[in-house]
């Protein structure tokens, strides 16, 4: 008694452990966590490593438009601003409108697909409805609209992606809930007498995580990509902020002489959203208990 | 058409290879194994049965006793990967399947030998037409025209009891009964001479599975088919069979006809079985089930595999694979506890 | 007057769609007494399972009564609901599909003490007792320790099928309704748990309603029979009498047709034709006229009633007699 025990606490802590292990099996998952985590770091840090008035708004014109070389690892710009300082300035921009703005789409988004899910009905039909008006405009479109009456900033260039985040994220879970919602093991926990709160936080949104998380970590790549659009097009966050999307914007003029200007932010931006859905896809396997071994 | 040349030339190739035999099949140790890079699952170990033309051979087994796999290799259409036939003859009316080329397989497949599934909603395409899919068959095998097929899916839609003016109706118009009389109809397109039957019934309900049987016993009869039964209901064995074949963890443990395996059991698993069941005429107080479980098959223990379970099992049985006894012509059990020749199971005594 | 657990009065199903109303369940009415087994058999679609479901309340019926223990289990709140249901629980069909794959054996055996108090005790006290308390009952349905944090998917059916047994248990209910709970099983296991099943009934008194297609298993488990047909019962017997001497044709229909794992006692009945009609819109006839081999007149007048033909025999057929 007392040996299972000790084997049974200590299994339990090591729930945590165990998706880890299953975690670290994933070998694209892995290389795409640790360049997640420099990224992050780079995000963080980035006053630390750079000043932002010496090394990433001051134009030093004689320098401008350098080729990679030693002293500039990724060249200058147009007003000779060292393009290595700008783009690890920028992590931090692109992720967070990234991260926060499926962040704030998920937040709503999930709890609306849930219910409107679970409770059916004529709530769902008109949540649906409102949902659908939402998708048939165009999302860029969508969020150009916003940021024009909003106005150019990164807070409303959040909210902005996240409002055309929210229908898809709605929707998702909207699917997989009615479709978890039939199982076996929901009616067995209602024969138990499990309240319907429980019921969904705890039988039927676990069992939903996949294709929301796998949506989610889609989202935040689209979401990177269409800040830089928008910043391409001067809608995005005003110069001299070095977001990504503003970087490329600044580089078409140059784009004959000086592909570097375009090449490295690019590359950045491919990079960063292929490392979030490898990370996705990996938390996914590892936190389904069926997809063990 | 040009399909129907080919098959054409293959046919006259197949009778220069044919063997003499008044066998519908024969297998020589089959050993059928499932390779992942983890594990090697060992589903068929060296089985070895026969059928006779005009007889219905019934495969008894629980789940992941091999039965399926067995069919499978039969028809030489195991998965591969991660399924592979290790060794073993396979003969089907004399042709040693495991020589044939991709052509002339798919040629005997169908025109030959045939099977019938067990689930009849997943069986059956869900955007084509029951007439499609049984004239789908004809039309592969058999050199005639459009029209001509289908006065024949209409004659094999009437011989399964299904109006025959019902051939454009889609398979979800059809009850889980009526669907596997589809199936029926399409197995038996061709007019094969050897039916594989995988839990043709498991599926329905009991009076529609006393239609389905009546009907299959009737067609047997008239096309002189030979059929094996896979199933695990030694109920419908007792109906429908001749001889018996019992399987285990991917062995064949008892082997006879119909009445030595039921009323001259001489494996123990066997037993266990007919234990198991709640007899409708024998109303008992308590079952014996079997204790335990069937080993995992990726990981078979060296001796007996039914031995963890036996009620009869000595250290013999453990350590050393059983010994296969006759007891008559037709009657094999492959048990070490025979080499006592007093030894008798409990059902027997 | 025997002790009666439970009462069902004239109880209605319908669902509607689009084509109309689905009779699911019509005018179904039964009691059982304390302790015992009533088998429920029928083939699919004949509403067994909603009943089942229905009498728990997981289905809110369309009209009708369910006496539990006295109470009329259809018109109390949903607080007292979720109360009574400790009460009476389900043990499912499958075992694959009724347990959540996210949790853990144990999560899952002890998951229904965390909405109602069976034990009295609170922080680490409450914990330790709940351990207690699963691995004993992990012990009583054959669960070995060393399972305590498995998953289900890493399990076989028929270590699902305790699993199902033990959560439905550890409320210590007094109704326990078994919706085909080794259909999905092999034989040998299907055995294992039918005798753990009985076993549990004699230890602690158990009520159960034994939902099934399968009549062999039925005849061993159960004390009476109701043989469903398109959503009534059309006949209701001890479990004797019912296989001695069937009355209604489609009870002697499902009698014959069951293979028996026997030589030379294949049952010569004849094999009944047709197929169960849709049950939409139906005509105010015998609900078994279009299959029934002695259908007469009568049977073209209304459907019959459920009548006491014999004592504790009750059949719903115009002809017979």
């Amino acid at each position: 008694m007392n040996s299972s025990n000790e084997v049974k606490s200590s299994v339990k802590q090591n729930r945590a452990l165990e998706v880890w292990k299953q975690y670290r099996r994933n070998k694209g998952a892995m290389i795409g966590l640790v360049i997640l985590i420099i990224l992050i770091l780079i995000a963080v840090f980035a006053d630390v490593i750079w000043d932002y008035e010496t090394d990433i708004t001051a134009m030093q014109v004689g320098d401008r438009l350098l080729k990679p070389c030693l002293e500039h690892p990724f060249g200058t710009d147009n007003y000779g601003r060292d393009m290595l300082a700008r783009i690890g300035y920028g992590t931090r921009y692109s992720l967070s409108i990234g991260f926060v703005s499926v962040l704030m789409g998920v937040i709503i988004g999930v709890p609306l697909g849930a219910l409107s899910g679970y409770i059916g009905g004529r709530f769902d039909t008109i949540l649906m409805r409102l949902v659908d008006t939402f998708t048939i405009i165009p999302s860029l479109l969508m969020t150009i609209i916003l940021v024009s009456v909003l106005g150019t900033n990164l807070l409303n260039l959040m909210i902005a992606l996240s409002i055309s985040t929210i229908p898809v994220i709605t929707r998702i879970t909207r699917a997989s809930v009615m479709v978890t919602r039939n199982s076996d093991y929901i009616e067995s926990a209602r024969a138990i007498g499990a309240p319907v709160h429980t019921i969904l936080l705890k039988h039927v949104l676990p069992n939903c995580f996949s294709p929301i998380l796998v949506q989610a970590t889609l989202r935040v790549g689209t979401s990177i990509i269409s800040a830089a659009g928008l910043s391409y097009i001067g809608l995005g966050v005003p110069l001299p902020t070095p977001e990504w999307g503003a970087l490329l914007s600044a580089s078409k003029s140059f784009i004959i002489n000086a592909q570097h200007m375009c090449l490295f932010p690019g590359l950045a931006i491919m990079i960063t959203v292929m490392v979030i859905n490898l990370v996705g896809d990996g938390l996914r396997g590892a936190l389904d208990p069926k997809l063990k071994r | 058409m040009k399909l129907n040349g080919k098959n054409g030339k293959s046919d006259t190739n197949l009778e220069q290879i044919r063997e003499k035999t008044d066998l519908a099949v024969s297998v020589e140790n089959l050993v059928v194994h499932y390779e992942t890079s983890s594990e090697t699952v060992e589903a068929v170990n060296s089985i070895s049965f026969s059928l006779k033309k005009k007889r219905t051979l019934g495969l008894v087994g629980e789940t992941g006793a091999g039965k399926t796999t067995a069919m499978l290799a039969l028809m030489n259409m195991v998965p591969n990967p991660p399924g592979r036939i290790i060794e073993g003859e396979i003969r089907v009316n004399g042709l040693d399947m495991r020589k044939l080329t991709p052509a002339q397989l798919q040629h005997v497949r169908g025109s030959e030998i045939a099977m019938i599934f067990q689930d009849p909603m997943t069986s059956l395409n869900p955007v084509l037409t029951i007439g499609e899919q049984i004239g789908e068959s004809i039309l592969l095998h058999r050199n005639i025209s459009k029209a001509e097929a289908l006065k024949e899916t209409q004659k094999l839609l009437e011989r399964v009891g299904i109006d025959p003016e019902r051939y454009g109706e889609y398979p979800h118009q059809f009850s889980g009964g009526m669907r596997q009389r589809v199936g029926i109809a399409i197995a038996l397109a061709c007019n094969p001479s050897v039916l594989i039957a995988d839990e043709p019934t498991s599926a329905l309900d009991v009076t529609i599975q006393a239609q389905i049987l009546q009907m299959m016993r009737k067609l047997k009869e008239e096309n002189d088919t030979s059929m094996i039964l896979i199933t695990h209901d030694l109920g419908v064995v007792a109906e429908m069979c001749d001889d018996v074949a019992v399987m285990y963890a991917g062995h064949i443990v008892e082997y006879g006809t119909l009445e030595e395996v039921f009323n001259k059991t001489k494996h123990p698993y066997t037993e266990g079985l007919f234990n198991s069941l709640p007899n409708i005429n024998n109303r008992v107080e308590k079952l014996q089930p079997i204790q335990g479980l069937m080993p995992d098959p990726a990981n078979l223990p060296k001796g007996c595999a039914f031995a963890e379970r036996c009620p009869y099992a000595s250290e013999a049985c453990r350590e050393n694979p059983p010994e296969t006894h006759s007891f008559s012509d037709t009657h094999l059990a492959a048990c070490t506890a025979y080499q006592d020749p007093d030894f008798r199971i409990g059902r027997n005594k | 007057m025997a002790d009666t657990i439970l009462e069902v009065k004239n109880l209605k199903k319908y669902f509607k769609t689009n084509k109309g109303n689905v009779h699911a369940v019509d005018n179904v009415s039964f009691t059982l007494e304390r302790g015992k087994t009533l088998g429920i058999v029928g083939e699919s679609g004949c509403g067994k399972s909603t009943t089942g479901r229905t009498i728990l309340r997981l289905i809110e019926p369309t009209s009708g009564e369910v006496y539990f223990d006295g109470k009329d289990i259809c018109k109390v709140s949903n607080k007292e609901m979720t109360k009574l249901r400790k009460d009476m629980q389900i043990i499912f069909q499958d075992p694959f599909s009724s347990l959540d794959p996210r949790m853990t054996v144990s999560q899952l055996i002890a998951e229904p003490l965390k909405y109602h108090k069976i034990i009295e005790a609170s922080g680490k006290e409450l914990e330790q007792k709940t351990e207690e308390m699963v691995l004993d009952l992990m012990r009583t349905v054959g669960l070995a320790e060393r399972l305590y944090n498995a998953y289900p998917h890493e399990l076989d059916g028929g270590r699902r099928q305790r699993i199902g047994i033990a959560r439905a248990l550890i409320l210590q209910p007094k109704l326990i309704v078994c919706d085909e709970p080794v259909s999905a099983l092999d034989v040998s296991i299907q055995a294992q748990i039918l005798n753990l099943l009985q076993e549990l009934q004699k230890e602690r008194g158990l009520t159960y309603i034994f939902i099934t297609h399968n009549l062999s298993v039925v005849n061993h488990i159960a004390d009476e029979i109701a043989v469903m047909y398109l959503g009534s019962i059309v006949e209701k017997a001890p479990v004797e009498e019912l296989f001695q001497n069937p009355l209604h044709p489609y009870t002697k229909a499902l009698l014959s047709a069951i293979p028996v794992p026997e030589i030379h006692k294949k049952q010569n009945g004849p094999v009944i034709q047709g197929e169960v009609v849709s049950p939409i819109n139906l005509p105010d006839e015998c609900r078994f006229y279009k299959r029934c081999p002695i259908s007469c007149e009568a049977c073209r007048q209304g459907v019959p009633e459920l009548r006491e033909v014999l004592p504790g025999h009750f059949v719903a057929c115009g002809c017979c007699q």
